[in-house]
């Protein structure tokens, strides 16, 4: 069975500014992906080809099996953009709508629109959905995108104004939806969101992309270790000589970070010297130091 | 058609109000007229056309915006990421940009119908000429949309405008269909009279003319980008 969402060589220019570069990347079934980048990396533009609202210059993709573009295909499909908007009406008539263009009739429409819009706290919403702040509004684009029970959501920014507890309700319902066995195009600048949720991520920069896979591989290692000692002084001959790799640390141990080759090292010479070993802890790396690792590469 | 009307009736919604001012127009018109009693038949007969001449460049202006306008705000995001053809598409712009005039030349074949009445004259004209604005809506609607798939709204408007007064030109040289029928939209008499005997095949015309640049309009549209950051 094809993949719910794939990109084949996908290129876009804008003149001679290339916003997507050669894109390769497929979405499977059942997962959550990440698709990652800083602004201007030409998530948003890749987003907008899948949906067809841009054509590529070349390659080309498919979306629920159909070529990037067909309009049938979209009917399995829910998408909420960075900044939902809308037309003059309530919040049921808003997302019945949506449901109406993807084919949908009474009364399962209703009945699902009312069911997303108690969850996403939208039922007592007030009159005309376009005052709405911007964290209703961007729920109510997300019950919109949910509505028609898509098997591929594309979210663009899902969370960016929406607040703690919001953030959370979300969250469910996308790992909630992923457990029926959807997949999730997930663009986000929200790292930690990221983090929470995705199984894979893709990592775009400048059209390119410089990274993807599991996100448990990037995380788990950091070829670093931290470790604490105690029972040295600073001008211990083992302390200046991993120098370069001690953090200021106000428990009263000292702290080294540095990588895995060293460890074993560190640790003989401080039993040697008559040091305490405290702890030793292998170092998580986070998503923000790979995007920030990854973008000063990018622009490398 | 279903997902035709129910986007167009979201447009006509967001322009009610500027709508119903437009439908009211013609009641206006026809009170200024008669405010100083028993109007001459003449200035009757002048302000109908004039009336006609507004009715569809209220469509042209009307077409050649509406598309601008969805793509700056965006909300044509919302209904193409839907199950939504390009075609479709532009169909509900049509229908948005035809259907408020069918409320107008309502409130022109009312007040017309009044006029005529104390004018003491047969108001078989107005009729036709409602009728023949009706078709050419169609027309001026689908020329107006073709070129705000190309130009910027200003340009579109301009051009769409410039399209109609063309046709009378062309009209005025004899050529059939649109143009003959602008022609005679603007000659013909309250009465009737002064219709042409080849007003019905003008009026087919126009409609298949209408349809030819809707099908251009429809077939660029739907080869091109759209255009999410400007206009």
């Amino acid at each position: 069975m094809a993949a719910p969402l794939a990109f084949q060589g996908t290129s876009k220019h804008f003149g001679a500014k290339v916003a997507l570069d050669q894109l390769s990347l497929t979405v499977e079934r059942g997962e959550i992906l990440g698709f990652l980048g800083p602004n201007g990396a030409g998530k948003t533009t890749a987003i907008y080809l899948a949906l067809g609202f841009l054509r590529p210059t070349t390659g080309g993709g498919t979306i629920l099996g159909k070529q990037f573009g067909d309009t049938a295909s979209r009917a399995g499909v829910g998408f909420l953009p960075d900044a939902p908007t809308s037309f003059a009406a309530t919040a049921p008539g808003t997302v019945e709508l949506a449901g109406r263009l993807n084919n949908m009739r009474n009364p399962r429409l209703r009945d699902r629109a009312n069911a997303l819009l108690a969850r996403l706290n939208l039922s007592s919403a007030g009159k005309d959905a376009r005052r709405f702040s911007r964290g209703m509004q961007q729920r109510l684009g997300l019950a919109q995108a949910l509505v028609n029970d898509p098997e591929l959501l594309i979210l663009d920014e899902p969370t960016s104004a929406l607040d703690p507890p919001g953030v959370l309700e979300v969250r469910e319902l996308l790992r909630a939806t992923r457990d029926e066995g959807k997949s999730i195009f997930f663009s986000s600048h929200q790292l930690s969101e990221v983090e929470h949720i995705c199984d894979r991520i893709a990592f775009l920069d400048r059209g390119r992309m410089l990274r993807h896979g599991p996100l448990a591989s990037f995380l788990e290692d950091s070829g670093q270790s931290e470790i604490a000692i105690r029972g040295l002084s600073a001008s211990a001959e083992v302390v200046q000589r991993y120098q370069p790799y001690l953090r200021p640390s106000t428990d009263g141990a000292l702290h080294f970070v540095l990588p895995l080759k060293l460890q074993r090292e560190l640790i003989e010479r401080t039993w040697a010297a008559g040091g305490e070993l405290v702890s030793v802890s292998p170092l998580r790396r986070t998503l923000e130091d790979l995007f920030v690792a990854w973008s000063e590469e990018g622009r490398a | 058609m279903t997902k035709v009307w129910l986007i167009a009736r979201r447009l006509l919604w967001q322009n009610r109000w500027l709508f119903l001012m437009l439908m009211f127009w013609p009641y206006v018109m026809a009170l200024i007229l008669t405010v100083g009693g028993k109007p001459d038949p003449d200035d009757v007969t002048w302000m109908l056309h004039q009336e006609c001449f507004a009715g569809l460049a209220l469509v042209a202006v009307t077409g050649s915006t509406l598309l601008g306008n969805e793509q700056r705000s965006r909300r044509i995001i919302m209904v193409l990421s839907r199950a939504v053809s390009r075609p479709q598409y532009l169909l509900s712009l049509l229908a948005t940009a035809w259907l408020p005039l069918v409320l107008y030349v309502s409130g022109f074949i009312v007040s017309g119908i009044m006029l005529a009445a104390m004018i003491r004259q047969p108001n078989r004209g107005i009729f036709v000429m409602a009728l023949a604005q009706l078709v050419l809506g169609v027309w001026a609607g689908s020329v107006s949309i073709f070129w705000s798939v190309l130009l910027p709204q200003i340009l579109a408007s301009l051009v769409s405008v410039a399209c109609v007064g063309l046709a009378v030109f062309v009209g005025g040289l004899g050529m059939i269909g649109p143009g003959r029928l602008l022609l005679a939209l603007f000659e013909i008499a309250i009465s009737g009279h002064n219709t042409p005997a080849t007003i019905g095949i003008d009026a087919l015309l126009t409609l298949v003319g209408g349809g030819v640049w809707f099908a251009a309009a429809a077939w660029i549209f739907g080869r091109r980008d759209l255009n999410l950051t400007a206009d």
